[in-house]
């Protein structure tokens, strides 16, 4: 280092104004902090740090892996069953049963607990779908281009005119018979375990939500499109299906992971609701929102009924946006501070 | 300006203060509520709530009392002695609400436009079959001026009956029996007509002087009516309200003075509150099996549904899960009947014909050729989602059935429309019906199994209960009809299994002891409110 050090004679410091004896050369430390602002890490990395510094996204997350783990555990551990009828009837809060049974005399902890996995299952399993649905779909419009693509986001235009609640009632009512029937032959026995009632609830909300995760998967890949890197993929030859994988698809995760995670609180509350005016999961199955029409019955004298699956829903629905909303932000790099 | 205005608003509330004293001073107004659109038509009615408006807008021949039923609509009968043709004396002072007297020729109307083939009205076959000529009108193979029913003159009325007919006094209390204007009628196949205030000319204690058949109904008391001294009520307001808990709050809240329909799961708090009112009905609820031969209906065979009534504990079912507002059935025909002397009770003769044996359910079922459920195809319970009993009810059926039998039940819960369409046409293995007496006749409950008849949805037939029942109807002595009508609810229950009963109603009427005071149910399971008293 000292060999190339070259000191600047005195009569340009002077020219400057400058004092010769006020110029020392760098130490290291300072040339360190020089050569980098910050220590170099990757987008993940970066994102899930980010993600990390958020308190109520944090707390938010860990309510909500106690939910899933109490979901999960609670019914396996506790000695009655979500069907299972006990003799006392209507009863309130006690140390066998926490949160009292119901008309029937069963456990409202364990049909609680088990109306959350079946929310959550259908949370899940509705994202799985409009991931693989609006994923390709998007991907295949942004990338063909030209008439076709115009065409297909004309269609997902159309599909959002269609008031959707209203035809997920009038879905979930038709496709209930085919189903069953569907499910009556024995080929699809490992389907029927779940119930045609769920899964008619799955097939309506994929139907209905893959569409927003489409549009911004399409936007996503037409902005990366045009960036040099895979234009000179392009003019090195690479196919198409190499450079959506290996270009376009990575660059949209993030829009990709947002838009997952808004569908799955929205798929939670429809299941709900559709639960809640019996078009759900069927009895004695409980789910969240037959448990909570259940309640409805009996509000006045059983108050804590409706209390019990009303605070889930809400809670599962509010970790589900905190978390989403915080990951949007970490992963949006213009966020960066 | 400001103050004037002020001045004015404060004469308009201390004059509206004013007036509202005044009007709760002498009116006594009933508010109550009950679901949307009763039909005020008295031939198209077939629901309990326009029964029970009707109750109070017409009088016919005999009504229904605190007990019982009395001669209302005539001063006088003669009967000849086979019990076939009556004579009525009409009171000469019943008056329509315009004035115009009833006469015999309003009765007639009446009972022809129940039998008219042109008109098909609800119960065309069922009470037109009473009278002389009826049925065979409404077929077509005789002429109006056939029927059994004649204006002697303007206050005497002759019926004539098809067969011999001891207990036509129950059969007339029935709303299609009441008088009818011909001139206020429009017929069109709905009965809309009868929402019509201008068009409702009746004859009883109340008539209608508002009606929006979504919100709400007025009716008033009848200046018109003869024994107009002897009612109470001035003004009854009818709020129209399809959801039971909304109707509840109302309740609590003072908005409405008497319900009849109610959350059940609310009963415990409303009995210990004290606004429960109830005493047994007249009326079965029972589950009606799919007995048509088609291709894999199993419940054609009576073993299986006799296996699946047996599984049914009744009392638990009703004592605490329905939390007491339902008496358990140990037959198809409640207490309540009289049998073979008038002082007898048809079901005390009768005896109990079902009861709870798991064992014997399941070794039944192992006879039809399903050993522990194997094989057995998936039941399905199809009932209207607007009801919490039946939703109480299913749930615990469809846990005892998994259990006991080790069969899988699937519940449907349906939209009302949807529900009736698949039990008229028959598409169903199991749905809940309920029937009540619409006169206190045994015969009337068992008269809905009868091949053909439209509440027999599970299409159940047997040619020994059609045999008994139709003798029944020809018979005279009253011991002999008894031993008829014992005869079919055997071949029903014990022989057939071709419904599933369930549990007994109850007449019910929630109020408050410090708002209404003489609220009376009357035998029809309906309050007779033209006698409350608002405190």
């Amino acid at each position: 280092m000292e060999k190339t050090e070259k000191r600047l004679d005195g009569p340009a410091l002077e020219k400057l104004g400058l004092n010769p004896e006020d110029i020392a050369p760098a130490t290291a430390e300072e040339k360190a902090a020089n050569d980098q602002m910050r220590p170099s890490v990757g987008y993940w990395k970066d994102a899930m740090q980010r993600f990390r510094r958020n308190k109520l996204a944090m707390v938010m997350l860990s309510i909500l892996i106690f939910v899933i783990l109490c979901a999960i555990l609670i019914p396996v551990f506790s000695p009655y069953t979500y069907k299972g009828r006990t003799p006392d009837v209507r009863q309130g809060p006690s140390w066998a049963h926490p949160f009292g049974t119901d008309k029937l005399g069963r456990d409202i902890l364990v049909r609680v607990m088990y109306g959350t996995r079946i929310s959550l299952l259908v949370g899940v399993v509705t994202m799985l779908l409009v991931c693989l649905i609006g994923i390709t779909y998007g991907a295949i419009a942004a990338w063909v281009g030209g008439l076709c693509d115009n065409l297909m986001m004309r269609f997902v235009d159309l599909m959002m005119t269609i008031p959707s609640m209203l035809i997920i009632i009038l879905l979930s009512v038709v496709l209930r018979d085919p189903i069953k029937k569907m499910l009556s032959d024995p080929q699809w026995n490992a389907l029927a375990s779940i119930g045609s009632g769920l899964i008619s609830i799955f097939a309506v909300l994929a139907l209905f939500n893959w569409l927003g995760m489409a549009r911004s998967v399409r936007g996503a890949l037409l902005m990366n499109r045009t960036q040099e890197y895979v234009l000179a993929s392009e003019a090195m030859g690479a196919k198409a299906s190499w450079v959506v994988k290996k270009h376009l698809l990575p660059n949209a995760v993030g829009i990709i992971i947002i838009s997952a995670t808004g569908v799955v609180p929205s798929a939670i509350m429809t299941e709900s609701f559709l639960s809640f005016i019996g078009l759900g999961v069927a009895a004695p199955v409980p789910s969240l929102g037959s448990m909570a029409n259940d309640a409805l019955n009996g509000i006045i004298s059983y108050p804590m009924n409706m209390v019990y699956p009303a605070a889930i829903i809400c809670l599962i629905i509010l970790c589900f946006n905190v978390v989403g909303d915080a990951l949007r932000d970490a992963l949006d790099p213009r966020m960066r501070k | 300006m400001r103050k004037l205005l002020a001045l004015i608003m404060a004469l308009a509330m201390v004059l509206g203060c004013v007036s509202f004293a005044a009007a709760e001073g002498t009116e006594n107004v009933i508010t109550i509520a009950m679901e949307t659109s009763p039909c005020l038509d008295p031939h198209w009615n077939a629901g309990s709530t326009g029964a029970w408006l009707q109750s109070l807008m017409y009088e016919g021949l005999y009504t229904v009392n605190e007990t019982s039923f009395e001669l209302t609509g005539a001063t006088g009968v003669d009967v000849n002695d086979d019990a076939t043709v009556w004579t009525f004396h009409l009171r000469k002072d019943a008056k329509w609400n315009d004035g115009q007297p009833v006469t015999a020729g309003d009765y007639v109307y009446s009972i022809q436009r129940l039998v008219d083939p042109d008109i098909a009205t609800t119960y065309m076959d069922f009470y037109g079959a009473f009278i002389k000529n009826g049925e065979a009108i409404s077929k077509r193979e005789a002429e109006m001026s056939e029927l059994g029913v004649k204006a002697i003159d303007d206050y005497t009325l002759e019926i004539t009956t098809q067969e011999p007919c001891t207990y036509l006094d129950s059969i007339l209390t029935y709303s299609t029996f009441y008088p009818l204007r011909k001139d206020v009628v429009v017929e069109d196949g709905t009965g809309d007509w009868a929402w019509e205030v201008a068009r409702a000319i009746t004859n009883g204690p109340m008539n209608m002087t508002y009606c929006d058949e979504d919100q709400e109904i007025i009716l008033e008391k009848n200046p018109t009516y003869y024994a107009a001294d002897t009612i109470k009520l001035d003004k009854l307001v009818v709020k129209l309200i399809d959801n039971s808990t909304t109707t509840l709050s109302m309740l609590e809240t003072g908005e409405v003075d008497l319900i009849t329909g109610f959350p059940s799961e609310e009963a415990t708090r409303l009995q210990k509150l004290g606004l429960y009112h109830a005493i047994p009905a007249l009326s079965t609820n029972f589950l009606l099996v799919n007995c048509q031969e088609i291709d894999g209906n199993v419940f054609t065979d009576a073993r299986i549904r006799r296996a699946l009534s047996l599984c049914i504990d009744r009392e638990y079912l009703c004592g605490v899960l329905l939390n007491g507002t339902k008496q358990p059935a140990v037959a198809y025909v409640g207490n309540g009947f009289s049998g073979s002397t008038p002082d007898a009770d048809f079901r005390g003769e009768g005896g109990n014909m079902i009861y709870t044996d798991e064992d014997e359910a399941r070794a039944l079922l192992a006879e039809a050729g399903y050993p522990e459920g194997a094989g057995f195809p998936v039941l399905t319970c199809s009932y209207g989602n607007n009801s919490a009993d039946y939703q109480i009810m299913f749930e615990y059926l469809q846990s005892v059935w998994e259990e006991e039998l080790g069969i899988t039940v699937q519940l449907e819960p349906l939209d009302k429309a949807v529900m009736t369409e698949y039990r008229d046409s028959g598409k169903f293995d199991i749905t809940p019906q309920g029937w009540g007496a619409d006169y206190m006749d045994a015969s009337n409950m068992l008269s809905i199994f009868v091949t053909g008849n439209f509440i027999n949805g599970g299409r159940y037939s047997s040619e020994v209960f059609d045999n008994s029942y139709y003798e029944s109807l020809k018979t005279v002595d009253q011991a002999a009809r008894m031993a008829l009508l014992h005869t079919a609810e055997e071949q029903l229950l014990n022989v057939d299994m071709g419904i599933i009963p369930l549990y007994h109603g109850s007449a019910v009427a929630i109020y408050s002891d410090d708002v209404l005071d003489n609220v009376v149910i009357g035998a029809s399971g309906k309050p007779l409110l033209q006698y409350a008293i608002h405190k």
